[in-house]
């Protein structure tokens, strides 16, 4: 039987959903103890599948040049974001500030929301998702 | 092959202490906590919290010492994080 292979552009690869697209296990089970509430997911399974169905979503929009930071290598669809830093794909939604970061082997390494600041030091979102984007 | 947290000087992380990683013993989640703050600010920032093992998954090693890891890393205490951490040299036994 012909097996159906669906296929979705993401940052200009072509990524096989059917293929292994999985929380990296070593980090899974830390990042949802302490992400998973984020996104009131009630176990790792419903964590790790919010967090692949945030990275395969389509991106809707134009994409353009983001040009909130010069230094970024970064494209904006939308409220979605989507760079690519050495091995790390990184898609971050400016509505919720929703961050997620899949490394080349598919294996995804974080899912969680950036807040405006961190233990009373104030960043934007959109920075720290920059920050991260930086091209090395 | 294990590596070290660069907060907290724990020496059992799976992975590298960077992209994502979260130290069980600290609770630094490498490239998003030291995006905000560095690491010798993030560690002060653990000791003054008391220095407490922050994972529920991961269990603490047995006899775990937060004073002994940071002596480890190389890390010079103040005589107050050292009182904070309860730096077993302090402690007087007295025997009869």
């Amino acid at each position: 039987m012909a097996r159906y292979w669906r296929k979705l552009l993401i940052h200009t690869e072509l990524i096989d959903v059917d293929s292994i697209i999985r929380f990296n296990p070593a980090l899974l089970g830390q990042h949802f103890d302490d992400h998973g509430a984020e996104f009131g997911a009630a176990d790792e399974e419903e964590y790790e599948r919010r967090a692949i169905e945030f990275l395969i979503s389509p991106l809707n929009g134009i994409p353009v040049r983001c040009n909130a930071c010069q230094n970024c290598n970064c494209q904006a669809y939308g409220t979605v974001h989507q760079c690519r830093n050495g091995d790390d794909i990184i898609r971050f939604d400016t509505y919720t500030n929703t961050i997620a970061v899949m490394d080349v082997g598919r294996y995804i390494r974080t899912y969680h929301r950036l807040t405006h600041g961190y233990r009373g030091r104030q960043k934007a979102p959109i920075k720290v998702y920059h920050d991260r984007c930086e091209i090395k | 092959m294990k590596y070290t947290c660069t907060v907290c000087g724990f020496p059992e992380l799976a992975l590298p202490p960077e992209r994502d990683m979260i130290c069980p013993c600290c609770g630094t989640h490498f490239a998003y906590h030291d995006s905000y703050y560095s690491h010798s600010e993030l560690r002060e920032q653990w000791i003054e919290r008391g220095a407490k093992w922050h994972s529920k998954r991961t269990a603490a090693p047995p006899h775990w010492s937060a004073y002994q890891q940071l002596i480890r890393l190389g890390i010079v205490l103040t005589p107050e994080e050292e009182k904070l951490l309860g730096n077993p040299a302090t402690v007087i036994t007295y025997t009869a």
